[in-house]
């Protein structure tokens, strides 16, 4: 099928692999969610479908608060792929309610950003109905 | 890049790539081979040069490893200690040698962060001082620990890490074109996420 627009594409995630499909059915729900072991309720992220604690195969998909910390970021000015302009800043952010599950983030331009600063996750309609989960400041 | 020195000047006027790191905080982009025998003492012994000898080798890589690239780097609990710590601890330990026993390091240098943080993890500074240990000689030929002494990813070449180990051979056989003087014990990092590896040389003395 052509792109009748100028627009670059962006860059689309699998959403329906089989390991990591709730991630991306969650976020069309509007929630955020991370893998847990129903064995020993460990969180699993990034999420793999083998819990490491117990040796358990069975997971769900539990939401979680969508808030967190920054924990690092940088700001790229080299232009790679041109659905991405630059300058953008990439986002490291620690959930609030589980610390060490850390997910990544694209902010456009060069936010001032401070170590520790709460972030929120929001949900960004993509083609293909794909909706990926971003963070921005609160 | 022999022959071509980079002033200060020149590294803060060349275009940002990702913030705070410039263009020269990347490495080279090289096509490039290097070769390595590796035998027995006592066959290396009877041949033309003098051996390089393998003093101890380890590899490591921090708690809680994930797959992939970038995720073993989002997650680990601080992003300013690398698997080179574990490495180093193990490799030390294997070497019944410490930090004070290193004559001249090669150290990884995909990017010059990267150095600095093994410097650190490799126990040549205390943890967040790698900066003011580079910046006040202390890497140079004759400052306390001489690194990257054939010019490493950041001046040579991107050979990952097989440049270093053949300089590494050199200084110990006492041969390197910035040979550290009196080398006798070279330590070599390889590259530091998602595991990392080192080893350590030792001059046939």
């Amino acid at each position: 099928m052509t792109d009748t627009t100028d627009r670059p594409r962006r860059i689309l995630p699998v959403d329906d692999d089989h390991d990591t499909g709730g991630f991306w059915d969650a976020a069309k729900r509007g929630e955020l969610a991370v893998r847990r072991c129903d064995g020993c309720g460990a969180v699993l992220h990034v999420p793999v479908p083998y819990c490491h604690e117990c040796g358990s195969w069975e997971g769900s998909w539990t939401p979680v608060a969508g808030t967190g910390r920054v924990v690092s970021w940088t700001t790229a000015e080299h232009q790679v792929h041109p659905a991405y302009p630059v300058p953008y800043t990439i986002v490291l952010v620690e959930l609030d309610d589980h610390p060490g599950v850390r997910f990544v983030g694209h902010l456009a331009g060069a936010p001032q950003l401070t170590d520790g600063q709460p972030m929120r996750v929001w949900f960004e309609q993509l083609d293909d109905g794909v909706v990926l989960p971003q963070w921005a400041p609160v | 890049m022999h022959g071509s020195p980079l002033t200060m000047d020149d590294y803060l006027a060349a275009r940002m790539i990702s913030r705070p790191l410039r263009l020269y905080d990347f490495c080279l982009e090289t096509d490039g081979a290097c070769a390595l025998v590796v035998t027995t003492t006592e066959r290396a012994r009877d041949l033309a040069k003098p051996p390089a000898l393998i003093r101890a080798v380890a590899q490591g890589s921090l708690t809680d490893p994930q797959p992939g690239i970038q995720f073993p780097v989002v997650l680990h609990e601080r992003l300013t200690t690398l698997p080179a710590k574990p490495t180093a601890d193990t490799l030390y330990r294997r070497a019944g040698l410490g930090p004070d026993d290193i004559d001249v390091a090669q150290f990884y240098d995909c990017f010059t962060i990267t150095v600095l943080l093994q410097i650190e993890d490799y126990g040549f500074c205390a943890k967040g001082e790698g900066g003011s240990f580079v910046s006040s000689g202390e890497i140079g030929l004759d400052g306390r620990l001489p690194i990257n002494t054939g010019g490493g990813h950041l001046s040579e070449g991107y050979i990952h890490g097989m440049n270093h180990v053949v300089e590494g051979v050199r200084q110990v056989r006492g041969e390197s074109t910035n040979q550290v003087p009196g080398a006798e014990v070279c330590l070599v990092t390889s590259t530091p996420l998602p595991p990392g590896s080192a080893l350590i040389l030792r001059a046939d003395s």
